[in-house]
């Protein structure tokens, strides 16, 4: 009650109106939920797909019957110029002998590689002398020309290099009698690196199991793919096959989509904001590689991935493919060549992997940091820790457990759910590492109280209600000092006079209300961080740069702050060893697992500056550990920028008693145990060259200040292995009483005060 | 470190006693004391031997022992129980105070107590308002359970 400001602050919430929160709390929920209500238009999207299925299956079932309906549909029948066009590519496919090589009956998966654009319009196809060239020629000779340039649209085909191709495979159905055929499902990404842009296609196609051939066709993501043609791309002796596992397809699909609207189960579509890219329609002429296994251990293994019964099966052989990807309409060719796969079960099993390792990473995190905490829990302690350090930390984990949720919802499939385990830890670490971040904020906001209490005398001095806000609320929420204070500094032109010109009819405007609010407020201040920090981090987790330059930012930032903070106040960190390192490889087994191992289940690139950000991480983990040891925490400043210093608990003290023949030198009893505290022999021998040395490096240490870091760590190691931990066995409070070391940390771990004289003391 | 602390609270208790006031460990606990007070002379407890029980925390210098009268006793800040309202027994205390210097205190507290911060408030109103009456009954009690 000594602190006016104070009193009054503890009056000001209850005067506060809780309905202005509880409208802003709601319109953020508003926005994050983001329901824009049009449910009735999604609806009606189904009823229209409905429609177009049946009219599809009707015509369809017609056409296959013989008998002419209205619409005189008939399925075109086989460019015959693909065939030699694919044959040059050596996408083929043949039957193979089953006892020394086979294909993969199950290609569902994903596929990354490289593949090579050519530009088969006739105008280029001049141009070009590949062996193909003639081929390629007839192919597009009967190419509409006219309508390429308004096809193509706006996406860079040339500069895309890479394409990921992800399958779904169908097991064959039952009521088809071979059990050769599969239909399949899946996308095509184009990737252009130099803008990092991805074009998406949808495909629809068929895989023949025993050649290996896939054929499929694909539309621009948003434009559906016509089943009903597929019997036109595949090679005559597969028509008939492949035209009798459309129809009950499209008849299934038919029964799922009625099923939806009955059920009610209505998704909307994310409709694309922007204009599509393209609307280049392709096909697609794919065929696996064969591998050198027989076919009887490659369905073994199979079986084996998709139901495990944990037999020993063979070590997989990779899943390559190989393809063409081709638009007559607008004249493009994509070739890729033995593109490697990894089976969608593998990838799951990976992931599993990832997921558990991950978890332990996490558990062994959360294991250290309560270490940590019941480690640091004095308020001595608290003090010497960094709170950015613990926040920063803690913003990685939320990203974490953002991310890993959102990949455990994205990826389908129940392995992935495994990744709910690491994201359950890193939230819980994420809320521990936050608690104690405000702990360490608590203890630590006295020290800069007076230096921002102080420019804010004047403000009581304005009549108004609202003034005295300013400074008890900057105290009140230490959580955003660095924010409060330049956020109160210029203030007085904005919302003083607009309180002072409306008190009668307190109608302001919203943007000032709201800004009034935030201003004085600190729970609106918290909820609108809370936001903008949610904001940020969907943002963050949806783009890959983002998140990648996340991670350099705060991985480069993780213990820089309590080395600043160490160094500045003269203290060690108290972090103990096994928090620093253990968080430290823990951390960097995560980051480092997606940046640098080339086939991480996130098919990120590998980046090699992620070894000079790990390379950092580590200095700065050591230059912790070194501060804390007798080195000192500044040790790496020359002296002359060592900052203010700080109280000293351990000077020298003069030597208790010269008589030799006092067999216990002590400097007294320590009020606490009421021991005697000892002095170090070696300290009481020199006593006085010591302190002729620190006056040596005083006068030199000026001349030879360039010396820099290597003369800090000489004078540190000089004078700290002696006698500075020797000294450390006593601290002399200010007040001039003096204690066991040990003993005064228990009692300031209790209370902060002096146990003589009752003064408080400063951190030991 | 509580042992030990407590074994030179001892010894120092032997070697400079303090005056009216003694105390030490009951049996072989040596966490478990018994202290006796003299009833100060200037007060209404004069002529009384007062006892005490001491019960040392484990974690001794850094907690305050609990400190109470086995002897009955009128006082606005012992209660029936011998419970002592006592600040350097709760929340001030400080581990460089000893058993001596509590005992010390406790005396100085027969001798002026506090009425403003009472334990018996019936007693503290007695003390405030009727000092003669409050004398009368304290002196009565001493020579009833204290002699």
């Amino acid at each position: 009650m000594d602190n006016p400001p104070e009193a009054e602050g503890g009056a000001n919430p209850q005067r506060r109106n809780p309905i202005p929160h509880f409208l802003f709390i709601t319109f953020m929920l508003f926005l994050l939920t983001n329901h824009n209500g049009d449910e009735f238009l999604a609806r009606h999207q189904y009823q229209d797909a409905l429609r177009t299925l049946t009219y599809q299956l009707s015509n369809y079932t017609a056409w296959m019957n013989g008998t002419q309906s209205d619409s005189n549909f008939t399925v075109p029948h086989r460019d015959p110029t693909v065939a030699p066009l694919l044959q040059s590519f050596a996408i083929g496919g043949g039957l193979l002998d089953p006892t020394t090589s086979s294909y993969y009956s199950n290609t569902t998966g994903t596929f990354h590689g490289d593949a090579k654009f050519y530009n088969v319009t006739p105008p280029f196809l001049n141009n070009t002398a590949h062996e193909w060239s003639p081929l390629a020629e007839k192919y597009m000779a009967h190419s509409n020309m006219s309508l390429v340039l308004q096809k193509t649209g706006s996406w860079n085909w040339s500069a895309s290099d890479k394409v990921a191709l992800s399958i779904v495979e169908k097991q064959p159905s039952l009521t088809n009698a071979s059990g050769n055929v599969a239909l399949i499902h899946g996308k095509i990404e184009l990737t252009d690196e130099s803008i990092s842009e991805e074009l998406r296609l949808e495909f629809e196609g068929i895989h023949f199991i025993s050649n290996g051939t896939i054929y499929a066709l694909a539309e621009p993501i948003g434009q559906h793919v016509d089943l009903r043609f597929l019997p036109s791309i595949v090679p005559e002796a597969f028509r008939n096959e492949t035209a009798r596992i459309v129809e009950p397809e499209l008849a299934s699909r038919i029964t799922k989509l009625r099923n939806l609207i009955d059920a009610g189960v209505i998704e909307q579509e994310s409709t694309l904001d922007e204009a599509p890219q393209t609307t280049c329609p392709f096909s697609l002429y794919m065929v696996l590689n064969s591998v050198e296994v027989p076919e009887n251990l490659l369905r073994e293994f199979e079986d084996e991935i998709q139901q495990p019964a944990g037999i020993w099966t063979i070590k997989p052989p990779p899943m390559t493919i190989s393809g063409l990807l081709m638009s007559k309409d607008c004249g493009i060719l994509y070739e890729f060549h033995k593109t490697e796969g990894v089976s969608l079960r593998s990838l799951f099993r990976k992931l599993t992997t990832y997921a558990g390792t991950t978890a332990l990473a996490y558990l062994l995190m959360l294991l250290l940091l309560s270490r940590q905490m019941q480690r640091s829990r004095t308020p001595s302690g608290i003090t010497r820790l960094s709170f950015w350090t613990f926040l920063v930390q803690a913003t990685v984990d939320a990203l974490s457990f953002a991310g890993h949720t959102v990949f455990a919802l994205v990826a389908d499939g129940k392995p992935s759910l495994s990744l709910i385990a690491p994201a359950f830890l890193a939230c819980v670490l994420f809320a521990n590492e936050t608690q104690f971040a405000m702990l360490i904020q608590q203890f630590q906001a006295p020290e800069d109280a007076p230096a921002r209490v102080s420019p804010h005398p004047p403000a009581p001095v304005a009549p108004t209600d609202s003034a005295p806000d300013g400074p008890p609320t900057a105290d009140a929420t230490p959580t955003t000092t660095t924010t409060s204070a330049p956020a109160t500094q210029p203030t007085p032109g904005l919302p003083t006079p607009a309180v002072q010109t409306t008190p009668p009819p307190p109608q302001p405007s919203f943007l000032a209300f709201f800004l009034q609010h935030l201003r004085t407020d600190p729970q609106m201040r918290l909820w609108l961080l809370l936001f903008v920090f949610l904001t940020l981090m969907v943002h963050t987790i949806l783009s890959a740069t983002l998140s990648i330059f996340f991670v350099a930012v705060t991985y480069s930032f993780f213990w820089l702050p309590q080395i600043v903070r160490s160094a500045r106040r003269g203290r060690g960190s108290g972090l103990s060893n096994e928090y620093l390192v253990g968080t430290t490889l823990c951390r960097l087994y995560i980051a480092l697992y997606f940046l640098l191992c080339p086939k991480n289940v996130l098919d990120i690139e590998p980046r090699p500056w992620s070894i000079a950000l790990a390379a950092f991480v580590c200095f700065q983990m050591v230059v912790v550990i070194l501060q804390e040891t007798s080195f000192g925490p500044a040790f790496f400043l020359p002296r002359r920028y060592a900052a203010i210093k700080p109280y000293d608990y351990h000077p020298v003290m003069p030597a208790p008693d010269d008589d030799p023949e006092s067999a216990d030198p002590s400097l007294g009893d320590c009020a606490i145990c009421m021991d005697a505290i000892h002095v170090d022999p070696s300290l009481r021998r020199r006593p006085t060259s010591l302190d002729d040395k620190s006056d040596w490096e005083k006068t030199s240490g000026k001349r030879k200040s360039r010396a820099g870091t290597a003369g800090g760590i000489l004078n540190a190691v000089q004078k700290g292995v002696g006698s500075a931990t020797a000294r450390k066995n006593y601290s002399l409070a200010p007040c001039h009483h003096l204690f066991h070391t040990e003993c005064l940390e228990k009692w300031l771990a209790i209370k902060n005060i002096c146990p003589q004289c009752r003064r408080p003391l400063p951190p030991l | 470190m509580a042992l030990k602390r407590i074994n030179k609270e001892l010894i120092d208790l032997g070697r400079d006693p303090p005056s009216s006031c003694s105390a030490g460990p009951t049996g072989d606990n040596m966490f478990q004391w018994q202290a006796t007070i003299m009833g100060p002379g200037e007060s209404p407890y004069a002529g009384g031997v007062f006892f005490l029980s001491i019960s040392f925390p484990v974690d001794y210098p850094f907690k305050p022992p609990k400190v109470s009268f086995t002897t009955k006793i009128y006082h606005p800040n012992i209660n029936a129980n011998g419970s002592i309202c006592l600040d350097i027994l709760r929340d001030q205390w400080s581990p460089a105070l000893t058993i001596s210097k509590v005992l010390l205190s406790i005396c100085s507290m027969l001798t002026d107590p506090n009425p403003d911060d009472p334990l018996v408030p019936d007693i503290a109103h007695l003390y405030k308002t009727d000092r003669t009456r409050y004398e009368a009954t304290a002196r009565e009690w001493t020579r009833k359970y204290a002699m």
